[in-house]
């Protein structure tokens, strides 16, 4: 667990202000933050997690939240950025809004979202959120899911049990892994060495053992010929 | 064979014993808890689970050694002062380790998991007691254990004290079954000791950096088990190697030879034995998939060479035999197949699929109760009851041979038989109360007090028969 999502208000095309836990306090939210001017990744972005949510399906289960950081925007925008039309409206469990300036700051700090303007457009990095009925943000993937994270968003939307295990820190030197949170990638660590370290230090002492013991056993075996 | 080796490993089971009826009383107290019987409270209830884990753990690793100290001080001279020192060490860290779980409340669950050490206690000083107590033990046994190397190197060479002569057909220089199984299990036990030294020091390096660096749980596991899981298995085979050497000539049979197979089966067991622990992280998901692989194999693999071999190699000689059954030779075959049928438990449990089901139930203690309490405790009851025949003043009764091996059995069996019941009806492990979810737990546990207490009279009766035949000779 992340911590508890700010009770932003949010602007949509039903509600000219209403808070996110109009949202979460009724399902579970899945949200993401895009602007729609965007000339890079909120376009495909939305497209893949519109057909990941497509493949779930369960729209009982939960909300999917798109929301825009940008003032300029409109909710029928970011409709229209995520592929839904007039033929192809959006399931019933999917909101677009504008997030409103007085809360805007909060929220992209308690999800980790930055933005910088480049030419008067926002140079960004996306985020999905998962939040829970209590307001707990339960999952944060950063960038496009992996299948493993998609995997595991849907475990928790469906209440099935999620193992955690937490990240370790750069200064934990022993650790057996190192994880990217980012790629989703591993590599292995220091840590792996010494679960070996006993197996390879035992096999150098009994060999260090039998060459201080050479002597001794030349000599019972000088002893054992020289018997009569 | 000179008088002292015969007093010292009288000390040390006459020491074993007594540690033993307390450790079996701090169970029985555990299991009366969840009768609900009597009331210790959760607290007491992990402290003397702490305390009985690793007393047990201790003491029979310590009998076995002493075994293998007596057998090999009759072909060798064993140098007097490893068994002198491990004796020292184990005493003081006894001590020590009774005083930071029941003075300071200490209680980090049947072993020592990271980070329960640091969270689990009542004072302070708890972890840093604790720390020091096993290091105290660490350190006696791991010189233990390379004096008694260093005793075998000292007339064969590595290759020649594993074997591998005989694994390719050469006869000479004949190595006994009983020199390759302490050799293999000697040098299991270095490594899992040297594991623990690892560990040991990780912990120091926290304990000391004072909440500015911290491990990495994945590998505190892995190297918990690495020490936990093979000194246990080792402590087995340890009494293995005494059987090998004893149990024929109890039958009137010559002694065992070492035949390519049973080269073979050994050298592998000292392999695999390294590796099965990692089926003890199953449940650990951040481990690599491959390991969980390796651990499922390795258990699968594990059994076959050393119990096969053994299990064969008893029932042959049983078979046809002018077999004289002594409460020594009784406690060595059922001591086996007890082996096998926790063994069996064990595979059950070491199996992926089953492990998600059983992992937290009480079929756990089921199975390592079964070969510890009817396995190796048995082997080593058997050494000391032929050591105390050698030694004594006169054998032991047969009445009391029929009392005391009745009453291990039946409450040896009866006890671990509710722990296999509460695995079945999914009772939890480690826990000091059941709830009306799993109210079988409690009729259980009363069922296993009964068999239990058994099993301490029994245990009762065999030390005051021991120590009555043999203390004599320790002032002689």
């Amino acid at each position: 667990m992340l911590g508890k999502i700010p009770d932003a208000k949010v602007k949509t095309s039903d509600s000219p202000s209403a808070n996110l836990s109009f949202w979460y306090s009724q399902k579970p939210v899945v949200l993401t933050l895009v602007y729609g001017r965007c000339p890079g990744v909120c376009n495909p972005y939305l497209l893949q997690i519109r057909d990941q949510v497509s493949l779930l399906g369960g729209e009982k289960k939960f909300q999917m939240m798109v929301l825009s950081f940008d003032a300029e925007d409109d909710p029928g925008q970011l409709c229209q950025l995520a592929g839904f039309t007039d033929e192809n409206p959006p399931p019933a469990n999917w909101t677009f809004g504008i997030l409103e300036e007085e809360s805007r700051t909060d929220l992209m700090s308690a999800l980790g979202f930055q933005t910088q303007v480049v030419n008067e457009l926002y140079d960004h990095n996306t985020v999905l959120i998962l939040i829970n009925k209590d307001g707990n943000i339960l999952q944060r993937i950063e960038g496009l899911p992996n299948k493993g994270q998609w995997d595991r968003l849907f475990k928790e939307l469906t209440n099935e049990f999620v193992p955690v295990y937490p990240t370790l820190g750069s200064d934990v030197w022993t650790s057996c892994f190192r994880y990217d949170p980012a790629s989703g990638n591993w590599r292995m660590n220091w840590g792996l060495l010494m679960i070996l370290a006993p197996s390879v230090i035992t096999v150098c002492i009994i060999i260090i053992l039998q060459l201080v013991t050479r002597y001794e056993r030349r000599n019972q075996s000088l002893l054992i010929q020289n018997q009569p | 064979m000179n008088t002292f080796d015969k007093k010292f490993t009288l000390l040390w089971l006459i020491t074993i014993l007594v540690v033993f009826l307390v450790a079996i009383v701090f169970g029985l107290t555990m299991r009366m808890e969840q009768a609900d019987m009597v009331e210790v409270g959760p607290l007491n209830f992990y402290v003397l689970m702490t305390s009985h884990g690793l007393l047990m753990a201790g003491v029979w690793f310590v009998a076995g050694m002493a075994g293998i100290q007596y057998i090999l001080s009759r072909y060798f001279t064993v140098p007097r002062w490893g068994s002198i020192v491990a004796y020292g060490c184990t005493l003081a860290g006894v001590v020590v380790l009774l005083i930071s779980t029941f003075l300071t409340k200490l209680h980090a669950g049947w072993y020592f998991l990271y980070p329960l050490p640091f969270y689990a206690k009542g004072m302070e000083s708890g972890p840093l007691l604790f720390l020091i107590a096993l290091t105290i033990l660490g350190v006696g046994w791991l010189l233990w254990s390379l004096v008694l190397i260093v005793t075998i190197l000292r007339k064969y060479t590595i290759v020649q004290a594993l074997a591998w002569h005989h694994i390719l057909g050469r006869p000479d220089p004949a190595v006994s079954p009983f020199i390759l199984i302490s050799f293999v299990s000697l040098i299991g036990v270095t490594a899992c000791i040297l594991a623990a030294v690892v560990l040991l020091i990780l912990y120091y390096i926290e304990f000391l950096a004072s909440g500015s660096m911290s491990n990495d749980p994945l590998l505190m596991k892995n190297l918990t088990f690495f020490f936990g899981h093979t000194l246990v298995n080792e402590m087995l085979y340890l009494g293995l190697a005494v059987l090998y050497e004893l149990f024929p000539k109890m039958a009137g049979k010559p002694a065992y030879k070492t035949s390519w197979y049973v080269g073979l089966s050994w050298n592998a067991t000292l392999l695999i034995v390294l590796f099965a622990y990692f089926h003890h992280l199953y449940m650990d998901f951040a481990q690599p998939v491959a390991f969980q692989f390796v651990g499922q194999i390795m258990s699968w693999f594990a059994p076959l060479p050393a119990a096969c071999v053994t299990i064969f190699s008893v029932l042959t000689t049983v078979y046809r035999s002018n077999m004289k059954w002594s409460l020594a030779s009784l406690l060595y075959f059922f001591g086996v197949m007890f082996w096998a049928v926790g063994g069996v438990g064990a595979i059950l449990d070491a199996v992926i699929a089953n492990n998600f089901v059983l992992h937290n139930t009480q079929w756990v203690p089921a199975h390592f109760h079964t070969y510890n309490l009817l396995g190796n405790v048995f082997f080593s009851l058997a050494f000391a009851s032929w050591f105390a025949d050698e030694i004594g003043n006169k054998k032991i009764a047969p009445t009391m041979v029929k009392i005391i091996f009745s009453l291990l059995v039946i409450g040896g069996v009866g006890f671990v038989l509710a722990f296999y019941l509460g695995g079945a009806f999914s009772v939890p492990r480690r826990v000091d109360m059941y709830n009306e979810v799993v109210s079988e737990g409690v009729s259980l546990a009363q069922m296993a007090v009964v068999f239990a207490t058994l099993y301490l009279v029994g245990m009762v009766i065999y030390t005051f028969d021991f120590t009555k035949r043999c203390a004599g000779q320790l002032f002689s």
